[in-house]
């Protein structure tokens, strides 16, 4: 009861600021004030969903889960041009039609691996998680 | 007449009036010679002189936009969909939010999307799959036990589908799969009993029964119009696609567009699987329709691998982040929050959408609105089929080297009036009012076969002309057209020699003693 109160509370607050921060970036024209401001925007509208993610009792799964992902997206950035460098080039004979990955010898599969991990990740993360609370001898009472 | 008949109706009239400026994609007139807008205008015209797709004319879209600036049946189909997929919108809206305000608002703020950022061309074209895949989700929701009559109609209307719009109808089949996996899933509570799978085939079976059924007309119209042995060919054409128009996918991911639907589609995948693995299970119709929604992005984005569409997609986006938000509003209202601050949030996060976040236009803005000389256009479009001459004459006037290599060519003696064009300039073909060939450019002849019917047709048309553009390094994707079109330089090289060079163009002349 005292949390939704809070909550209401300072609702108030919160959509003042985002408004006047949304006004701005609508008169702004500087486009280095604009970019800074954008980022307080998205501060500003993501804070009630991380709000509610942090008041939430699967926080400790959720943040985990972002962060592994965040992980998985610093990974492949990073060693984008050595899996690029390691995944064979298209074959090209005297019967291939010679397109971008023909000609620049970029693997045709790589782009849709690294799309498929990224999007199969929560799948993948959300069952280990399972597992592991499974795997965990549950906790007796006191009576 | 019954009240919900009557509301749909006034909305449709509402919506049609609203999307009048899509009449002006009937006939576009196209500002520069790029070669993507040449093969347009070459398909325009080929439609005009009654060359068939699939049998004359390579045209992967479908009937329905090839024959819509010729035949007012296929134009006011074309022209109609976008106001129904505005209503499908709509209802959908006013189902998920069981809110008038919010209804509302969303709509403006979708329509305001189309209108600024999306375009109605490219809302008719992906809002079609779109809007399939929640009719998908709407009925899978609805209809505990579908009977066998609704799923039959449902693949004979995917089945229909394929030669009006050829990408919508194929995936309509991908689509039912996964929503028929989907739903036996959550129905089972993730426990898949053998009956349940005994169902699931059987639900697959009937469907795929529609959609033969489906397809029977197609396949008379193959046979009836003498296309029926120019289909295979075609189909092995299509899948050579993928493998020459792939580009580099992920050095262009940074743009507003890509990381704007990625990022949703990321978050509303995390959601539902959330849900699935830790939450209640219990599958409402907004957990039907964000699993319509990933399923149709997840499709197109598979197309946005291999060519970036980046810009189009993102009104998909803002769908599936208008039923998080529908979720978003249900929990801060629960926490006390009032209506009014979370309507507030609501306009905030579309202005931050439609204005700062930097999404890129894909048409004007003003194009999108009905003027009385649009209209005007459009209705003469029909009456006097003048798009591509209309067309024509604004190229000229823009560009005094194609007369000026008409007059050239017109000047030679025995002059057939048949040219080829290498790499692909699809313009000369219409201003000599010839029968163009299969492929409009090198591009879409990229596979060695197709090379070699291009080689065929300049040996049957017995063409002595060709015009080779020196300034056109690469049509597409910066691949010398040299290299793409390899086969067909060759030939070109050893039985054709440079006569003169007229402006950007030089002139190959038939080696008369070969």
């Amino acid at each position: 009861m005292k949390l939704k109160k809070a909550i209401a509370k300072k609702a108030g607050i919160y959509i003042f600021l985002l408004s006047l921060l949304t006004a701005v970036n609508l008169i702004n024209s500087n486009i280095i004030i604009g970019k800074i401001l954008l980022v307080f925007v998205f501060f500003l509208v993501l804070l009630p969903l991380t709000y509610i993610i942090f008041i939430s009792r699967h926080k400790n799964i959720i943040v985990p889960t972002v962060l592994f992902i965040l992980f998985l997206l610093g990974a492949f950035a990073l060693s984008f041009r050595k899996l690029r460098d390691v995944m064979p080039d298209p074959a090209v004979n005297a019967e291939t039609s010679i397109g971008y990955a023909q000609y620049f010898g970029y693997p045709l599969y790589l782009d849709s691996i690294i799309f498929f991990i990224l999007i199969i990740s929560p799948v993948l993360f959300f069952t280990f998680i399972k597992l592991i609370q499974k795997s965990k001898p549950p906790v007796k009472k006191i009576k | 007449m019954n009240k919900k008949i009557l509301k749909c109706l006034s909305l449709g009239v509402l919506f049609s009036l609203l999307s009048l400026g899509n009449l002006k994609s009937l006939c576009k007139i196209y500002p520069t010679l790029g070669s993507d807008n040449q093969a347009l205008l070459l398909w325009k015209y080929a439609a005009g002189i009654g060359l068939l797709p699939i049998k004359d004319i390579f045209y992967p879209y479908g009937l329905l936009s090839y024959y819509s600036g010729q035949n007012v049946i296929f134009g006011l189909i074309y022209f109609l969909i976008t106001p129904a997929l505005f209503l499908c919108i709509f209802l959908t809206f006013q189902k998920l939010f069981k809110d008038k305000l919010f209804t509302i608002a969303s709509f403006i703020v979708f329509f305001l999307f189309i209108t600024i950022i999306t375009g109605f061309e490219t809302f008719t074209r992906y809002g079609s799959i779109t809007a399939l895949s929640i009719l998908f989700a709407y009925i899978f929701y609805s209809n505990k036990n579908k009977s066998q009559k609704i799923i039959i109609a449902l693949g004979v209307l995917g089945g229909i589908i394929v030669p009006l719009i050829n990408d919508v109808g194929i995936y309509a089949l991908v689509i039912f799969v996964s929503f028929s996996v989907s739903n036996k899933l959550l129905r089972s509570k993730f426990r898949l009993q053998a009956s349940q799978l005994v169902s699931l085939l059987k639900e697959l079976v009937l469907f795929i029964l529609g959609y033969l059924l489906g397809l029977v007309p197609f396949f008379i119209y193959l046979a009836f119009t003498q296309s029926l042995s120019g289909f295979i060919p075609y189909l092995i054409s299509i899948s050579e696609l993928a493998q020459f128009a792939k580009t580099a996918f992920f050095h262009s991911i940074f743009t507003a567009d890509n990381l704007f639907t990625l990022t949703i589609l990321m978050i509303a995948i995390i959601r539902l699987c959330y849900k699935f693995f830790f939450g209640d299970k219990k599958a409402s119709f907004a957990t039907y329709l964000q699993i319509g929604l990933i399923i149709v992005l997840l499709l197109l984005e598979q197309k946005s691998i291999i060519r970036l569409i980046d810009m189009q997609l993102t009104f998909i986006g803002l769908l599936l982040l208008l039923t998080l938000l529908y979720e978003l509003k249900l929990s801060l209202q629960k926490y006390g929050v009032s209506k009014f601050i979370v309507f507030i949030y609501f306009i905030n996060i579309s202005i931050i959408i439609l204005f700062v976040i930097g999404l890129h236009p894909s048409d004007k803005f003003m194009n999108q609105y009905p003027t009385p000389g649009r209209i005007i256009s459009a209705v003469k479009i029909f009456r006097n089929k003048s798009c591509v001459e209309d067309n024509m004459k604004f190229i000229i006037s823009k560009n005094k080297q194609l007369p000026g290599i008409k007059k050239q060519l017109y000047s030679r003696k025995n002059f057939n009036k048949k040219v080829f064009t290498f790499p692909g300039e699809p313009i000369f073909y219409i201003m000599f009012g010839q029968k163009p060939p299969y492929y409009p450019t090198i591009y879409e002849a990229t596979p060695i076969k197709a090379q070699k019917e291009l080689i065929t047709y300049i040996q049957k048309e017995n063409i002595d002309v060709i015009l080779y553009n020196v300034k056109t390094r690469s049509i597409q994707d910066e691949v010398p057209d040299t290299v793409r079109g390899r086969l067909l330089y060759e030939y070109i090289r050893s039985n054709y020699s440079v006569e003169r060079k007229v402006g950007n163009y030089l002139i190959f002349i038939k080696n008369r003693n070969k």
